[in-house]
């Protein structure tokens, strides 16, 4: 297992990629809440100086607009993430040249992970912030019936997060054989 | 092909180990796709994390959904639908400057008091020629039962009976005092810091006792859910232009200092 890990972020490619995963889940778990006042700033006619200042601050939101558990939970979701995206990205690599046709359902599953961003959004939700899409679904009256109002999803995340990276170092640790 | 591509580990390499060949590549085996399962379910648990994560210390984050739930639609940009700005409002500042920062709030909201203690010092940086604070009522009933809506009766007395420094008065005490998430004795506060107003103790409970300011508090709450507001604080900065910019949450001083610069340049 750890040696796995250690194969994999020992090249310099996949530590650059698990860093730069990680800072675009962490990102946008912190500008999704308040994404069309980011992008009307950044729309407008302000210098790149200015935008680089304001994107920068904004992630001082981690400590204005989270309590110390969900910025937990931002930061370590962020990081187990982007492991997870390395370990795919090497697995994809070591797969796709034995099988090009693996290629369409790892395509697939790159559109999940893009697909779950869109869950992102209320990371600030310690200041109670509802998103159109939570209240249009109506998911937030399942939050009701939770013992911890849904805090304890970020919990179910982590953990499925740790068994996918188990997963697939598993899954990386396993010759590439034919079954019979 | 790049080093790592066929990293099989020597003891486990057995007889049938095969090499990369056209004709495996058309077998993809069901088992495989588990892979791929993993990480479709790992991505939506990511965004349920990210999404849900954050609530546990306004333990009824869900409740809001009432609020949410009486206006679905809100994709579009509603802000511009915001009540206009008027000597009826709180205002820190002056009603004539260029920039509004129109902050829907609650008392018992601990990123609204996070929030308050920012824009005081923006404010205070910025003065009243570029910038007008002004508060206006989001009690959530939901998450902080009786004392969120006490609290801003409270407030709306004091307006009416001493004027908005006495509002101020009693909101920026307010928001030192408060223990925040329902958590405040507001039976103890609010008397102490009516006192620390001036206003006329038997006026104020009359005042109070009436309700009369529900129906502009229910007014404010009106206006915040749409203009697009789901929690507190929701606040909307309305440059010169009329433009504006929604923010949700408690933001850095630094952002909202620039995101004012920037609205008064447009002008």
């Amino acid at each position: 297992m750890l040696e796995i890990l250690v194969t994999v972020f020992s090249k310099a490619r996949y530590v650059g990629l698990a860093i730069l995963s990680a800072s675009l889940v962490f990102t946008i778990a912190l500008w999704l809440p308040n994404v069309s006042f980011v992008f009307s700033y950044l729309a407008s006619g302000a210098g790149v100086g200015e935008k680089l200042q304001f994107i920068w601050g904004f992630y001082g939101t981690i400590q204005t607009s989270h309590t110390g558990y969900s910025a937990a939970m931002a930061i370590l979701i962020a990081l187990f993430s982007g492991i997870n995206i390395a370990l795919l990205t090497y697995y994809t690599k070591r797969v796709m040249t034995v099988s090009k046709g693996f290629k369409r359902v790892h395509t697939g599953s790159y559109l999940g992970l893009i697909v779950g961003f869109f869950g992102v959004g209320c990371v600030a939700c310690g200041s109670v912030i509802l998103s159109a899409i939570l209240a249009t679904i109506g998911a937030g009256g399942l939050l009701l019936v939770l013992p911890f109002q849904g805090a304890e999803v970020g919990m179910i995340a982590l953990g499925i997060l740790l068994w996918s990276n188990y997963f697939l170092v598993k899954k990386i640790s396993d010759p590439l054989v034919c079954r019979s | 092909m790049s080093d790592e591509t066929i990293s099989v580990p020597a003891q486990q390499a057995a007889p049938e180990v095969v090499t990369a060949t056209a004709a495996v590549a058309q077998k993809v085996q069901i088992k495989d796709l588990l892979i791929p399962g993993a990480i479709v379910v790992a991505g939506v648990a990511i965004g349920l994390g990210l999404y849900f994560g954050g609530s546990i210390s306004n333990a009824g984050n869900a409740k809001q959904v009432g609020v949410a739930d009486q206006e679905p639609s809100v994709a579009a940009d509603t802000t511009s639908k915001i009540d206009p700005v008027t000597e009826a409002d709180h205002i820190k500042g002056n009603l004539n400057a260029p920039v509004k920062f129109v902050e829907f709030s609650d008392f018992e909201c601990p990123f609204c008091k996070r929030q308050h203690e920012v824009l005081l010092g923006v404010v205070e940086k910025l003065g009243p020629d570029k910038v007008a604070w002004v508060y206006r009522q989001f009690p959530l009933e939901q998450l902080h039962p009786v004392k969120a809506m006490a609290a801003s009766m409270a407030s709306e007395c004091v307006a009416e009976l001493g004027g908005n420094d006495a509002f101020w008065l009693f909101t920026d005490r307010y928001f030192e005092e408060t223990l925040t998430n329902n958590k405040t004795d507001v039976e103890t506060l609010i008397p102490k810091l009516v006192a620390e107003t001036g206003v006329n103790k038997q006026a104020f409970t009359t005042c109070f006792e009436s309700g009369r300011h529900k129906a502009a508090i229910e007014a404010d709450i009106a206006d915040a859910v749409e203009t697009g507001g789901r929690g507190t604080p929701w606040s909307v900065i309305i440059g010169p232009t009329g433009k504006t910019y929604p923010i949700n949450g408690a933001l850095p001083a630094s952002v909202i200092e620039q995101t004012i610069e920037r609205a008064l340049q447009e002008a």
